[in-house]
């Protein structure tokens, strides 16, 4: 919130100086700031480190569970085997 | 080469040009750079750096909102001026403390003749007249502040608020009605 004061050091309000706004007038810097703020990045998402590390989890996950479904796939053919030499 | 081209432009034309080319939009941050930056560092009693930033972000944000931006007579730099007293007064509002702005004895005195006082205020009188524009709703109290502290005409103010000259004046004139039933 702003509070107004009385100041009473000096009869009139202070004015910018020419030299203070010539530092802070930059367009340049104005409108990267702005192409920051509204373009969309334009890395593509595989380029990612994070994002390429995820699919190379889940990949790794997929793999391991599709191993261990076959390995579970010939442990019961050779149960079934088994039990029909059994008969 | 690129002030030769935007030299002989209107407002209206770079405006229209910035619309789709945001390097027109340069001519226009030139053009209104010190009028910004001056209304924001009047407002913020002189406070450089931040006056600095922003200024900057009511650029930023003009830049933005350029498509949005309707012609409707009223000169560019009070939309910008807008749009700059909407984000002090969001910076304000984000404060937590109070951000004390300075009063000045010539900028008291317009508003004390104002409310019809044939003498200049006694420092009593000064301190209460403060306390009760510090007790303003802060829509009321950017207007005082914009007539009496920035110094702006009725014409001006109008343009800011895009409403009609007649308007702002009776606007600001039962603002000082009231002041004076308290002072």
């Amino acid at each position: 919130m702003r509070k107004f004061k009385l100041n009473k050091n000096s009869k009139d309000a202070k004015e910018p100086t020419p030299e203070q706004m010539k530092r802070y007038k930059d367009f340049a810097t104005l409108n990267h700031q702005y192409e920051r703020l509204t373009k969309r990045s334009r890395k593509r998402l595989y380029q990612d480190p994070k994002f390429f590390l995820l699919i190379l989890i889940i990949g790794i996950v997929l793999l391991l569970i599709f191993l261990e479904s076959k390995e579970s796939d010939k442990d019961t053919q050779n149960y079934n085997s088994i039990e029909t030499t059994n008969d | 080469m690129f002030r030769r081209k935007s030299q002989n432009l209107t407002e209206a034309e770079l405006i229209q040009r910035a619309k789709n080319d945001a390097s027109y939009f340069e001519y226009l941050y030139e053009q209104n750079f010190e009028k910004v930056y001056r209304f924001v560092f009047k407002r913020l009693s002189g406070n450089e750096e931040i006056s600095g930033e922003l200024t900057q972000i009511t650029f930023i944000k003009a830049m933005h909102a350029l498509a949005k931006y309707e012609d409707r007579g009223y000169a560019f730099s009070s939309w910008l001026i807008r749009i700059a007293q909407n984000e002090i007064n969001m910076y304000f509002r984000k404060l937590k403390k109070n951000y004390h702005v300075d009063i000045h004895e010539n900028q008291l005195n317009q508003l004390s003749v104002e409310l019809e006082s044939e003498h200049s205020f006694t420092i009593e009188q000064q301190e209460k007249l403060i306390n009760l524009l510090n007790g303003l709703p802060e829509d009321k109290l950017d207007l005082i502040e914009l007539r009496f502290f920035n110094g702006l005409s009725f014409k001006e103010i109008a343009d800011i608020y895009q409403i009609t000259e007649a308007n702002a004046k009776m606007k600001i004139y039962r603002i000082i009605e009231k002041l004076k039933e308290q002072v």
